[in-house]
C-alpha cells in the first residue's frame, strides 16, 4: 500500500472517529452526571440525519453555507426534541432501577424507529448534492473525499467549544462538580434538575449534529440508529463512562482501526473491534479513562421475599398444563400446534433470561446472541455438515454455551450498566458478522429449507414439549440449588459474597453459561420450527422481547417468564393483525410497565396476595 | 427582632436502613448564636447535619427554619433558604481548582452582599495564593478552608459545621477558631458538631450532648465544660 | 522468667501502610492478636480504623507492610482467599442478604465454606441445615430462623452477622463496629457472647467499637489510632491513664490532659 493510500485511509478513519466522538461524548456526558445510559442516543443520531435531509431538501441547499446552516438547524431541532424527552420522561426515571432506565430509553428508540418511516417512508434518503462539498483532493497520489476533511474539522470545532464550555464557564464547572459529587452540588444551592436537562439536551444535540453531518457521506436510513448506539457503546466501554478524553481517544482508536482494518483485513474488521474491547477490559474493566466502579448492591430486588418450595397449587397447575399440552394435538390443527410450539420456544428463551435477570440480578441486553448462535448452529450444521435433527439439536446449546463462556468471561468483569452495554455490544458484533458474512450465512436472506424431510410435525411438537418442560424445570430449580443461593448472594450483597469466600465473577459466569445454554436450545428449536434462520434471531429486538416477557411476568420466580412469554407472544400476534406498527405499541407498553407495573404482572399479583405479611 | 428561633428541630427521627440513628431529637439555634453538638463517634451528629440540609430524606419530625418547614425540601432549596453545610469529609471537588470550587457555591442571580469574595478572603487569607491549585492537592486544613469559603459564598444565615477540627493539627485548629470568630462577628449563626471539646468550648455559647441518637443534656457550654460527671459519662474515654 | 506462649501470635500486623491518592490513611501500624484474646482499635473518625481493617481482611490491599496469619503472609490476598484461611468478618453496615431467611443466610456461608457453591443439582434447602441451626442457637436466634432477613430488627441483623462470620469456623474474627446501631442492652449481650466464644474456642478477635464502655470492659488490649498512626497500645488501664489518648478525644490543653479544666 502506498503512503498516499495509507494517509487517505487514516484520514477516512479520522472522519469516522469524528462521528463516533460526537455521538459517544454526549452519551458519556449524560451518563457522568445523571448515571443514566441513554439507549435512545442512537435513535436521536438517526433523527438528526432525517431532519437534516428534510431541511436541506426544503431549502434546496445547494451551496455550502446553506448546507451547513441546515445541518446546525437540524441539530438544534433534535436537541429540542431531546429536551422534551428529558422533561416529560427522563425526569421520572432518575430514581428508578437501572434496568427500567435502560428499558425506558430503549422504548423511546422503539418509538422513534416506528415513527420515522411513517413520516419519511421506508426508503433510504439521499440529501441533495452540494457540489463544493463533493469530490476529492489529491493526497500523495490517492484520492481523498473532501467531505471527510470537513467532518474532521467539524468535530475539532465541537471539541474546542466543548472544551471551552467545560473548562471555562460556570456551567462547565457545575457539570464537572456534579459528575464527581451530585449531592454536594445540591447542598450548595444548585438545582440539579436544570443541570440534567441541560446536559441531556446538549448530548442529544451532539448526536443530532453527528447524524446530520452524516448526510454528506451516506443516505439517511433506518438502520443507522442501532449501529450508531452499538459503536458508541463500544467507544464508551473502551474509553470509560463519563470521560470526554476517553470518548475522544477511544473514538479515534475505533475509527482508525475500522478504516485501516477494512484496508488490511476486511474480513476481520469486526473481530478486531471485539479483540480491542476484550484487551482493554481484561486490563482495565472500567475503560481507559474511567473510574473503577464500587461493588454496589443492586437495589432492584432487595424487597423480594425469600424463595419458597414450589407450592402445591403451582405444581398442580404445571402438571395440568403439561397434561393439557400432551393431549393438545388431538384437538389442535397444524397451525394451532405451530403456535403452541412458538410459545414454548419463547418460554424457554424467557426462562433462560430469567436466570440471569432474576436470581443473577444482571441486566443483559444481548441475550438474543445465544438464541441466535443456537439457531445458526442448527442451520449451518445441517447446511454444511449434513447433521441429523438430533445432533443439530445437541449442537445448538453447545455452541451457545461456548460463545457464552468467551463473552461471559469479558462481561462478568463489569456490572450494572456496563454489563448491559457490553452484552449488547457483543451481541451486535455477532449480528454484524452474521449479517455481513454473506457466503456462509446468506446475510439478510438467511438460511432456509432446514426442515428435515424425515421429521413429522407431531414428533417435533412432542420433542419441543419435552425439552420445554425439562428446561423450565431445571431453570426453575437452579435458584433453589446451592449455586442459586450463591448467585443470589452475589446479587444482593457482593461484599458479603466475597467475605464468605464466594468468587462473584465465577458464580456469575457459571449462571450466564447455563442460561445461554438454554437460550441456545430455544434458538435451535426455533430454527426447526420456522425451517429457516435470519439475522433477526440475534437482533437487539429479540433481546428486548425477552426482557419485556420476563418483566411482564415478573422476576421473582420461574412462573413469571412462563406467563410473561405466553402473554407477550399472544399479544404480539393479536396486535400484528391490526397494525404493523408493533414497535410503537411495544414502546408504549414498556414505558407503561416501567411507570405502572414495575414488579411485573405475576410479581404484582403475588405481592398483593402476600399483602402486609412481608412488610 | 423576632423572638422565634432561627432553627427549630423537633421530634426528628432518622434511620439508616433499619438502625435508628436519631431518636426523637429536639434542638434550637437562635439568631446570632453558636450551638455545639457534642458526642462521640457514632452518636448521630453527622446524621443530624445531613437531615437538616436535606441529604437524608428517610426521616420524620419537623425542621423549621425562619419559621418555615424545610424538612421535606431538597438540598438546593434548603441551601437557598439560607443554610450552609460544611460536611465532615469536606467533599472538595478534587478535580476542580479552588477558584472553581468557590464558583460552585457562588450564587448567581441573588446578590450576596454579606459574603463577597473579598470579605471571605479576608477571613481566609491563605485562599488567595491557593486559587489555582487543584482541589486534590491540598492539605486537610486547606481543604477545610475551601469548603467553608465555598459555603459562605452561598450567602447563608446559618452554617452547619460538621466536625471541622477533625484530623487537623492543633495549630490549624487554633487558626480555625479565629476564623469562626470572624464569621460570628458578621452575625452568622452556627451549628457545630464536635468531639473536640476544648475547641467547641472556645467558640460556642450553648451545647447539646448527643449520645446514641438522643439528647442527654442541653445547656450553656460553660456547664458542660465544667461538669465532670456529664463529661465522663458522655464524652471522655 | 520463661515465656508462657512460645508460639507466635495468631495475627501479626507489621508496619501497615495504606495510601489513598496523596494521603496516608494508615501509616506504619503494627499490632498483634493472640488466640482467645479480644483486641480493640479505637480512635476518632478518620483515624484509619476501617481502612486498617479492610487492609487486613483483603478488601483494600495494603501499599506496604505485612499481615501475617500464623506466621504466614496474607497481605494482598483476595478477601475470598483470606476467608478460606479461617478469617471471618462482620461489616459495620450489615451486609446480609435481605431476600433470604435467617437460616439461609448462614447456610449459604456454610455452602461456600464446604466448597459446594458450584453444585446446581444440590438442593440448598437442606444443605448444612443442622449446622446452621446450631450456629443460630448459639446467638439465640432459633426463634427467628425462618423469617426473612429483610424484616429483622437491626440488632438481630448484627447478631446474624456474627453467626455468618462463625460459619467457616474462624480462628480470627474481624468485627467492624459490631454493635453500631444496637440498643445498649443488646450491645452488652452480643459482646459478652463474643468474649465467651473467643475464650471457649480460642478465637482471636480484632474489633473497632464506638461504645467506649464495651471496649474498656471487654478488650484485653486496646490499640489507639489517630490520623493514620498508632498512638498507643496497652491494657485498658494503661490506655485510660494515657494523657495523649485523652487529648485526641478532647483536644489539646495547654496545661495537662486533665478533663476538669475550665474553658479559656
Amino acid at each position: 500500500m502506498s503512503l498516499g493510500l495509507f494517509l487517505a485511509q487514516a484520514l477516512t478513519g479520522l472522519a469516522s472517529a469524528a462521528t463516533l466522538f460526537l455521538v459517544s461524548v454526549g452519551l458519556s456526558l449524560v451518563f457522568g452526571i445523571t448515571r443514566v445510559v441513554n439507549f435512545a442516543h442512537g435513535a436521536f443520531f438517526m433523527v438528526g440525519a432525517y431532519v437534516g435531509y428534510t431541511l436541506t431538501n426544503y431549502f434546496a441547499a445547494s451551496d455550502a453555507l446553506s448546507y451547513w446552516l441546515c445541518v446546525v438547524a437540524a441539530a438544534v431541532i433534535v436537541g429540542a426534541i431531546g429536551m422534551a424527552v428529558e422533561l416529560l420522561l427522563m425526569r421520572r426515571m432518575y430514581k428508578v432501577p437501572e434496568l427500567f432506565q435502560l428499558l425506558a430509553t430503549f422504548a423511546v428508540s422503539l418509538l422513534i424507529d416506528d415513527i420515522l418511516p411513517i413520516i419519511f417512508g421506508p426508503e433510504d434518503l439521499l440529501a441533495p448534492r452540494v457540489r463544493s462539498l463533493r469530490g476529492g483532493i489529491d493526497l500523495f497520489g490517492a484520492r481523498m473525499p473532501v467531505y471527510d476533511l470537513y467532518m474532521i474539522a467539524a468535530a475539532a470545532i465541537v471539541l474546542l467549544l466543548l472544551y471551552i464550555a467545560i473548562t471555562r464557564t460556570r456551567w462547565g464547572v457545575l457539570i464537572r462538580a456534579a459528575t464527581q459529587d451530585r449531592d454536594m452540588v445540591g447542598a450548595l444551592g444548585v438545582n440539579q434538575a436544570w443541570l440534567f436537562t441541560g446536559v441531556f439536551t446538549l448530548g442529544v444535540f451532539l448526536a443530532g449534529l453527528a447524524g446530520a453531518l452524516q448526510l454528506g457521506r451516506t443516505s439517511a436510513n433506518l438502520g443507522m440508529g442501532t449501529s450508531a448506539i452499538t459503536e458508541a457503546f463500544v467507544v464508551v466501554v473502551i474509553g470509560g463512562m463519563g470521560s470526554v478524553t476517553g470518548a475522544l481517544v477511544a473514538a479515534i482508536l475505533i475509527g482508525e482501526l475500522s478504516a485501516l482494518g477494512v484496508a488490511y483485513f476486511p474480513q476481520l474488521n469486526l473481530v478486531l473491534m471485539f479483540l480491542i474491547m476484550a484487551a482493554v477490559l481484561a486490563v482495565r474493566p472500567s475503560g481507559l479513562f474511567g473510574k473503577p466502579e464500587a461493588l454496589t448492591r443492586q437495589h432492584e430486588f432487595s424487597d423480594e421475599p425469600p424463595l419458597r418450595a414450589i407450592s402445591r397449587p403451582l405444581a398442580f397447575a404445571a402438571i395440568a398444563l403439561l397434561a393439557l399440552l400432551t393431549i393438545a394435538p388431538a384437538v389442535l390443527g397444524t397451525y394451532g400446534l405451530s403456535v403452541v410450539v412458538d410459545v414454548m420456544i419463547a418460554i424457554v428463551f424467557a426462562g433462560s433470561l430469567y436466570l440471569i435477570l432474576g436470581p443473577g440480578g444482571l441486566v443483559t441486553f444481548g441475550h438474543a446472541c445465544y438464541f441466535g448462535v443456537g439457531a445458526y448452529a442448527v442451520a449451518l450444521g445441517i447446511r454444511y455438515a449434513g447433521l441429523s435433527f438430533a445432533s443439530a439439536l445437541v449442537l445448538a446449546p453447545l455452541a451457545a454455551s461456548l460463545f457464552a463462556l468467551a463473552f461471559g468471561w469479558l462481561s462478568v468483569r463489569v456490572s450494572g450498566v456496563y454489563f448491559a452495554m457490553l452484552t449488547f455490544a457483543l451481541a451486535q458484533i455477532v449480528w454484524s458478522v452474521v449479517f455481513q458474512w454473506y457466503d456462509v450465512t446468506g446475510g439478510d436472506n438467511g438460511l432456509i429449507g432446514l426442515w428435515p424431510t424425515s421429521l413429522s410435525p407431531l414428533v417435533f411438537y412432542f420433542v419441543t414439549l419435552a425439552l420445554t418442560a425439562g428446561s423450565i424445570a431445571i431453570l426453575g430449580w437452579i435458584p433453589h440449588s446451592a449455586l442459586g443461593y450463591a448467585l443470589r448472594v452475589t446479587r444482593d450483597s457482593p461484599a458479603r459474597a466475597a467475605a464468605i469466600g464466594i468468587d462473584v465473577r465465577l458464580v456469575r459466569l457459571f449462571a450466564f453459561v447455563i442460561a445461554s445454554l438454554f437460550a441456545g436450545l430455544a434458538g435451535g428449536l426455533s430454527a426447526f420450527a420456522k425451517g429457516s434462520v435470519f439475522p433477526t434471531a440475534i437482533s437487539i429486538g429479540r433481546s428486548i422481547d425477552g426482557l419485556v416477557m420476563v418483566l411482564m411476568g415478573g422476576v421473582e420466580s420461574i412462573a413469571g417468564p412462563v406467563v410473561g412469554a405466553a402473554m407477550f407472544y399472544l399479544m404480539q400476534t393479536e396486535i400484528l393483525r391490526y397494525t404493523d406498527r408493533w414497535r410503537l405499541v411495544l414502546g408504549v407498553l414498556i414505558i407503561l410497565i416501567v411507570l405502572v407495573f414495575p414488579k411485573g404482572v405475576v410479581g404484582s399479583i403475588s405481592q398483593r396476595l402476600r399483602g402486609e405479611e412481608s412488610r | 427582632m423576632t423572638s422565634s428561633p432561627l432553627l427549630e428541630v423537633s421530634g426528628l427521627v432518622a434511620r439508616y436502613g433499619k438502625a435508628r440513628v436519631l431518636d426523637g431529637l429536639d434542638l434550637t439555634v437562635n439568631r446570632g448564636e453558636t450551638v455545639a453538638i457534642l458526642g462521640r463517634n457514632g452518636a448521630g451528629k453527622s446524621t443530624l447535619m445531613k437531615c437538616i440540609i436535606g441529604l437524608i430524606t428517610e426521616k420524620t419530625g419537623s425542621i423549621r427554619f425562619n419559621g418555615a418547614e424545610i424538612a421535606t425540601l431538597p438540598p438546593y432549596k434548603v441551601s437557598r433558604a439560607g443554610i450552609g453545610y460544611v460536611p465532615e469529609e469536606r467533599r472538595i471537588f478534587t478535580e476542580l481548582t479552588v477558584r472553581e470550587n468557590l464558583e460552585v457555591g457562588r450564587l448567581r442571580g441573588r446578590s450576596n452582599t454579606r459574603w463577597p469574595l473579598d470579605r471571605i478572603i479576608e477571613i481566609f487569607p491563605n485562599l488567595k495564593r491557593l486559587l489555582d491549585r487543584p482541589g486534590a492537592q491540598m492539605s486537610g486544613g486547606e481543604q477545610q478552608m475551601v469548603t467553608m469559603a465555598r459555603t459562605l459564598l452561598t450567602g447563608p444565615d446559618l452554617i452547619l459545621l460538621d466536625e471541622p477540627s477533625e484530623g487537623l493539627a492543633p495549630v490549624i485548629v487554633d487558626q480555625m477558631a479565629g476564623m469562626i470568630r470572624d464569621m460570628q462577628a458578621s452575625g452568622l449563626s452556627i451549628l457545630i458538631s464536635e468531639q473536640n471539646m476544648r475547641f467547641a468550648s472556645k467558640i460556642s455559647q450553648r451545647a447539646y450532648l448527643l449520645e446514641r441518637g438522643e439528647i442527654k443534656f442541653s445547656g450553656p457550654m460553660q456547664t458542660i465544660a465544667t461538669n465532670q460527671e456529664l463529661y465522663h459519662a458522655h464524652l471522655a474515654v | 522468667m520463661t515465656p508462657q506462649h512460645p508460639t507466635a501470635p495468631l495475627l501479626q500486623v507489621r508496619d501497615l501502610l495504606v495510601r489513598y491518592g496523596e494521603t496516608l490513611a494508615v501509616n506504619g501500624v503494627s499490632l498483634d492478636v493472640e488466640a482467645g484474646k479480644l483486641i480493640a482499635i479505637i480512635g476518632p473518625n478518620g483515624a484509619g480504623k476501617s481502612t486498617c481493617f479492610n487492609a487486613i481482611s483483603g478488601q483494600r490491599p495494603p501499599n506496604a507492610g505485612e499481615v501475617l496469619l500464623d506466621g504466614k503472609s496474607i497481605s494482598g490476598l483476595l478477601p475470598e482467599t483470606i476467608f478460606s484461611l479461617g478469617v471471618g468478618r462482620t461489616f459495620q453496615v450489615t451486609a446480609t442478604v435481605p431476600t433470604m431467611t435467617v437460616r439461609e443466610n448462614v447456610q449459604v456461608a456454610l455452602i461456600s465454606y464446604h466448597r459446594r457453591t458450584f453444585s446446581p443439582w444440590v438442593s440448598a434447602r437442606r444443605l448444612y441445615r443442622e449446622e446452621a441451626d446450631r450456629l443460630l442457637e448459639l446467638i439465640g436466634m432459633t426463634g427467628q430462623r425462618d423469617r426473612a432477613c429483610g424484616v429483622l430488627a437491626y440488632g438481630d441483623l448484627k447478631r446474624l452477622e456474627l453467626a455468618i462470620a462463625l460459619a467457616n469456623a474462624p480462628r480470627l474474627l474481624l468485627m467492624d463496629e459490631p454493635t453500631a446501631g444496637m440498643a445498649p442492652a443488646e450491645r452488652n449481650e452480643l459482646m459478652a457472647l463474643v468474649a465467651r466464644l473467643a475464650a471457649d474456642r480460642g478465637i482471636g478477635v480484632l474489633f473497632t467499637e464506638h461504645d467506649i464502655d464495651i471496649v474498656f470492659s471487654l478488650a484485653h488490649r486496646i490499640v489507639v489510632m489517630n490520623r493514620g498512626q498508632l498512638l498507643a497500645t496497652g491494657t485498658p488501664d494503661v490506655i485510660r491513664a494515657d494523657p495523649r489518648v485523652q487529648e485526641i478525644y478532647l483536644g489539646r490543653d495547654d496545661h495537662t490532659g486533665s478533663a476538669e479544666k475550665q474553658p479559656s
